[in-house]
């Protein structure tokens, strides 16, 4: 079967492409910019493309890419129709088939009213390829269920360690089933096309046979949308954002239902510090929270921060409680205490290596 | 008149539902009778098979085909061939302008070759009466 990003050339540079896309397992991403080499990023490892397609180390030899290839490519992605295509080049990013995501940069376009219109003379391509790793959840699932039903997870870790893969697998577990739990509905927010990795509508990844999936749509919004239309028992949404979407997560566990998100930080705290954020810590949203690093350039659960960890007061008393439910302007003093109380993954089940 | 019509079913795709251009010759195929659906459908199928070649090139292949097989003027199906000559623009109002300026040439090339039938059928009664008329001539 020709490897699947080799699909996302066209005709003329498939050729040079071929070599590469052998390494598809290997590779995370491929950066394109005008002028500069071709980047390959392959276990957290930089490498560079000469002209006949073979991997170097050496700046002078490698490849650099033409406007024109950016703009064929491009087109290409877009099925030759790019104005289907609008919302997503709005958004920086276009799902392609395999779930794969082709993240843009060039010359933004505004509205009056200063948002983003489209962006033009793209000349930058951020291609990160997308890796389904079955089994990714497997040692976690026994540390989120409780009497058979999942308890409201939070995934933290900086970008690219693995948050999307490992939510991505618990989804599909949770949703058709596992040893510690009967298959649930799934109702997923998939704002940034990367879960379903949806192409025209057409999830590319698996999630469960109990998922419905809300395409490009903005996570608030959807939250809503879907407990009312497809009643889920389990809501999973990526990268969670702003007080909206804090505040639609509420609103749908004070509905029933189960929450499994993800988010950018570093720490419990750097996370709990956002705007709004505060308000999940004051309700004792989540059960357990998840805290993803890399190890030798693969990602790993660092820890998994139980329910009496985090929210042990002691853990908060430097905060400034006022401004921090006020304007979410924090004065933050202390970092979460780290020490006590939680499970330390990788000496309990092992570490969840080789996703990449 | 049903090259027209192509063009409009295929505008009504993209501003309907945002449909892709291949995606839009799906739609129309199953609204136009043999060979342009089979010539429509092709596209599609084309496209799907990503061989990597841009949809105008597989456009002009596959429906060039297909008109070769109707008695359509030369002039016709050039004008209709030409709305997927260049590369697809960002903004969908562009790419509907040129599929309106497509029928708009169409129209015009429709128009002047009635006329030119109306002009052709008056010289031709015209001649008609006079070599009648000679013929009158002749045999008083």
């Amino acid at each position: 079967m020709e490897a699947s990003i080799l699909q996302l050339f066209p005709a003329a540079l498939r050729p040079f492409w071929s070599g590469i896309s052998i390494r598809e397992e290997r590779l995370s991403e491929i950066r394109l910019r005008v002028g500069r080499p071709i980047l390959l990023v392959e276990n957290g490892r930089e490498l560079m493309v000469d002209r006949s397609g073979i991997l170097t180390l050496h700046k002078e030899r490698a490849r650099c890419v033409t406007q024109e290839e950016i703009q064929a490519l491009v087109q290409h992605i877009c099925h030759y129709s790019v104005y289907a295509f609008e919302d997503e080049i709005r958004q920086g990013f276009i799902t392609v088939p395999g779930g794969h995501r082709v993240g843009l940069a060039g010359q933004a376009v505004l509205n009056p009213d200063g948002e983003i219109k489209t962006i033009k003379q793209i000349s930058f391509l951020n291609i990160r390829i997308s890796h389904e790793v079955p089994g990714a959840a497997d040692t976690v699932l026994p540390y989120i269920y409780e009497k058979g039903v999942p308890g409201n997870l939070l995934i933290l870790s900086p970008p690219g360690c693995g948050k999307t893969t490992l939510l991505r697998d618990l989804i599909r577990q949770v949703s058709n089933g596992n040893p510690y739990g009967a298959g649930m509905s799934v109702g997923v927010v998939d704002e940034r096309c990367e879960l379903a990795g949806a192409f025209l509508g057409v999830p590319q990844n698996d999630l469960g046979m109990r998922t419905d999936v809300l395409d490009a749509c903005p996570k608030a919004l959807g939250m809503m949308l879907l407990l009312r239309s497809m009643s889920p028992q389990v809501i999973a949404v990526d990268e969670l954002g702003g007080s909206d979407d804090f505040r639609a997560l509420l609103s749908a566990a004070a509905c029933g239902c189960r929450i499994l998100a993800t988010a950018h930080a570093d720490a419990p705290d750097s996370f709990f510090r956002r705007s709004g954020a505060m308000q999940l810590w004051q309700e004792r949203l989540f059960r357990h929270i998840l805290l993803l690093g890399k190890e030798d350039g693969k990602p790993v659960v660092k820890r998994v921060y139980g329910e009496e960890e985090i929210y042990a007061a002691d853990n908060w008393s430097d905060y400034d409680w006022d401004r921090m439910s006020g304007n979410g302007s924090v004065l933050a003093t202390k970092a979460m205490r780290t020490d006590t109380g939680s499970h330390d993954f990788t000496e309990h089940s092992g570490r969840i290596d080789e996703w990449n | 008149m049903i090259l027209q019509s192509i063009l409009e079913e295929l505008m009504s795709g993209i501003e309907y539902a945002r449909f892709t251009l291949p995606e839009c010759c799906a739609q129309a195929a199953e609204h136009f009778p043999s060979p342009y659906r089979e010539g429509l459908s092709s596209v599609n199928t084309e496209m799907e098979c990503n061989r990597g070649v841009a949809f105008g090139q597989v456009f002009l292949y596959c429906m060039g085909k297909a008109l070769q097989q109707t008695a359509l003027a030369e002039e016709d199906r050039a004008a209709f061939l030409s709305c997927f000559e260049k590369e697809s623009p960002a903004d969908s109002r562009l790419q509907l302008f040129t599929l309106r300026k497509g029928v708009e040439t169409l129209s015009g090339i429709q128009k002047q070759l009635e006329e030119d039938r109306q002009e052709k059928s008056r010289v031709a009664v015209g001649l008609g009466a006079l070599s009648g008329m000679f013929l009158i001539v002749l045999l008083l």
